[in-house]
């Protein structure tokens, strides 16, 4: 098997609690959110992997732990075989290149006093990406991509609408022509058209230029159309990861399988989502046992008690379920009877 | 039969800029009724949020409305005395922003936040306990503990449900949320929607919803306007405008919709939006579409009635119509 290009073993990070003045006062103990809490995963070169999961389940700390824009607190980011981790500041330099990131809020990411062309050929020239002479055009070209105008460039990131800022944050980081992008949901400001634009330059830019993508969504239909791979994480750790035809044709977490039935589609009468049972989940107060199973209703007795690994089911189809994992060929049992639906009460 | 709780007719939205005026909302006419679910969707940069904005009297300077009108409850919001907007907007209209990031204080707790926003009530207990409940109706976890946060220490989502806890605090007859639910995973998007839902019966409580995805709107929403280059250009039932759709940008923007369950190829339309500058008479969408002759580039496109309840600023409405119920 050939090296992957990106590999995280173990990966934790907790940040500890706020605490409020009544914490103070009533001295209760520091408490840690368990943000990342043992991710493991392997990325091949010109491969993309879907992260999908709960808000709050650790996906947009991972990803800056895998940037070392938070240092992680224990496990291995291996690029290339390079573990990042070991890296100071100055050897991470040339990493800064190869690995890029879109942000999720691209409001806070841009330099509203500067003109976005003029940040992208700040970036062109600090790579010294092409020769000098050409990355006017370049520049040019880059907002052309992601269905912007070349006039667009004199303009400041306030000018801008949600959905076009967005596009100057992939602009900004596609210009250095990096191997890895990580993209925290990218397209979810934009509208399906441009979305749909943007999702076939993604794909173009992937044979083109072999461009390795760890891509974090929401939306499971977009996924489905981008990704070679899907991990499903849910409070801090990876529970389900298979290639992406398999993940939907065969989904064998309780939870990827609620995930899949809440997905709003057109033409579709609302189906009958699998309910999600009881309160969300504490990433403080983290279940023992299956971290899954107080809202799961599948749940067996050795779920309470035994915390499941990610076995493998089918080739390339890893779950982490007790339940699933005794089925291997056949999935889950008949579906427990759907609920009245449970409006959440205060 | 009494006038909707909101009509706004023929709004302009002008934004003077170094380079020209940016005309970012060119004539939006659309009406919500009381307990409404209205949704506005289109390109990015099509004039959505100036458009919310606008009813909230919330255009920054030097950008203004510069034609139209927008009455709410029958009184003209445009020429009402900043006072009484000031008065309006916070207690019966509320907005949720595109961006809780910089839409937050980052200086204030959560709490701080939630409880400002509860309607003066006897004792700070209260409030704090209003505060609680409005944070588990909206899905935050651990709930108790995140009163102390503030918004940084937030995951994306859950700043989003943060801003709408505030807005649901103050239960507003008219609630416009732009795109309160796109950073949120899909199941609790679809708690915080039947939660809307639900107050909506409740309260009679009206709301326009911004959004780019289209399923959430065939999910949830009553009526529809679709957006392009600062106009409104098809506006039709939920059930209308997908099954008959009567502009070509409409069209397109159905075929690009992604599914989970048919691995589809998706048909982006070819061409970039407007420049917003200058644009002259005609149709904006014309370079994109297939079906543009000379009198598309013409002359003002008017909005034409297609069918009960249903118009479209196009020439073509009908060919286009006939085309893609085919
Ligand atoms: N700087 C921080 N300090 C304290 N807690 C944090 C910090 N950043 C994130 N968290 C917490 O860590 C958990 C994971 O957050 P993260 O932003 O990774 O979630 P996410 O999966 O990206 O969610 P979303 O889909 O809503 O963006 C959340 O419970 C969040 O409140
Ligand atoms: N401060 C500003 N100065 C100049 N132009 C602006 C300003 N704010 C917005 N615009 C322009 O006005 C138009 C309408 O912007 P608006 O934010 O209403 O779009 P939108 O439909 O909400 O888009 P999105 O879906 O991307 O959020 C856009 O083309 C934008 O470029
Ligand atoms: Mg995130
Ligand atoms: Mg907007």
């Amino acid at each position: 098997m050939p090296e992957p290009l990106l590999e995280v073993r173990d990966l934790v990070k907790h940040f500890p609690l706020p605490r409020t003045l009544l914490d103070a006062a009533l001295r209760r103990p520091q408490e840690t959110v368990r943000a990342v809490d043992g991710v493991s995963f392997r990325l091949s070169r010109g491969k993309t992997l879907g992260l999908v999961g709960e808000s709050g389940c650790g996906k947009s700390t991972l990803g800056r732990c895998i940037l070392r824009l938070y240092e992680a607190d224990e496990g291995e980011v291996r690029f290339g075989g390079v573990d990042l981790m070991r890296l100071d500041e100055r050897e991470l330099v040339p990493f800064r290149t190869r690995m890029q990131v879109v942000f999720q809020d691209p409001y806070a990411s841009l330099n509203p006093r500067q003109a976005v062309g003029h940040t992208l050929l700040e970036v062109l020239d600090v790579h010294e990406i092409g020769a000098p002479g050409e990355r006017r055009e370049r520049m040019a070209h880059l907002l052309t991509q992601v269905g912007l105008s070349p006039g667009d460039a004199h303009k400041y990131p306030g000018e801008f609408s949600g959905g076009q800022r967005q596009r100057i944050g992939i602009a900004r980081a596609l210009a250095v022509e990096p191997e890895l992008l990580i993209a925290d949901e990218p397209l979810s400001a934009l509208d399906v058209s441009i979305q749909a634009q943007i999702l076939q330059l993604l794909l173009d830019l992937r044979t083109s230029l072999g461009l390795t993508m760890l891509f974090i969504s929401h939306d499971l239909r977009v996924v489905r159309y981008l990704c070679d791979e899907v991990a499903v994480m849910y409070l801090g750790r990876i529970v389900e990861r298979a290639a992406t035809e398999d993940l939907f044709a065969n989904p064998r977490h309780p939870y990827t399988i609620a995930l899949l039935s809440a997905v709003p589609e057109v033409w579709s009468r609302p189906r009958d989502e699998i309910p999600i049972e009881g309160e969300p989940p504490s990433a403080m107060r983290i279940p023992r046992g299956c971290r899954f199973h107080p809202r799961c209703p599948w749940k067996v007795e050795r779920c309470l008690a035994e915390s499941p690994a990610l076995e493998r089911v089918r080739p390339d189809h890893e779950v982490a379920c007790h339940v699933a994992t005794a089925r291997p060929a056949a999935g889950l049992p008949e579906a427990p009877a759907a609920r009245p639906e449970t409006a959440p009460e205060g | 039969m009494s006038e909707a709780l909101l009509v706004v007719e023929d709004l302009h939205v002008e934004i003077p800029t170094r380079r020209g005026t940016v005309e970012a909302v060119r004539g939006a006419s659309f009406t919500v009724e009381r307990g409404e679910t209205f949704a506005l969707v289109g390109e990015s940069g099509s004039g959505k949020t100036m458009t919310c904005r606008a009813i909230l009297r919330l255009v920054h300077p030097p950008g203004a409305i510069t034609r139209g009108s927008i009455r709410f409850q029958g009184r003209d919001l445009v020429h009402l005395p900043e006072r009484e907007v000031q008065r309006i907007r916070g207690t019966t209209v509320v907005m949720v922003f595109q961006d809780p990031m910089t839409a937050l204080n980052p200086v204030l707790t959560v709490e701080e936040q939630i409880t400002e926003a509860v309607p003066r009530s006897p004792s700070p207990a209260s409030r704090r306990s209003r505060a609680l409940e409005l944070l588990r109706q909206v899905g935050m976890p651990d709930p108790e503990r995140r009163l102390g946060a503030y918004p940084h220490q937030l995951s994306g989502g859950q700043r989003q449900r943060v801003m709408l806890a505030i807005a649901l605090a103050r239960r507003p007859a008219l609630l416009v949320a732009d795109e309160p639910t796109t950073a949120l995973d899909v199941t609790i998007q679809a708690q915080i929607l039947r939660l809307i839902v639900r107050l909506q019966k409740e309260y009679e409580m009206a709301l326009i919803l911004v959004t780019h995805d289209l399923g959430v709107v065939y999910q949830v929403v009553d009526r529809v306007a679709v957006m392009y280059a600062g106009q409104v250009v098809e506006l039709a039932t939920k059930a209308d405008l997908f099954a008959h759709p009567r502009h070509p940008y409409t069209i397109g923007l159905i075929r690009s919709i992604p599914s989970v369950d048919r691995r589809r190829r998706l048909t982006p339309i070819p061409g970039i939006p407007p420049d917003l500058v200058g644009l002259g008479p005609g149709c904006p969408f014309a370079p994109r579409c297939a079906w543009a002759s000379d009198e598309c580039r013409a002359g003002e496109i008017p909005f034409l009635r297609v069918g009960e309840g249903h118009w479209s600023r196009c020439l073509k409405a009908l060919q286009v119509g006939a085309a893609a119920d085919a």
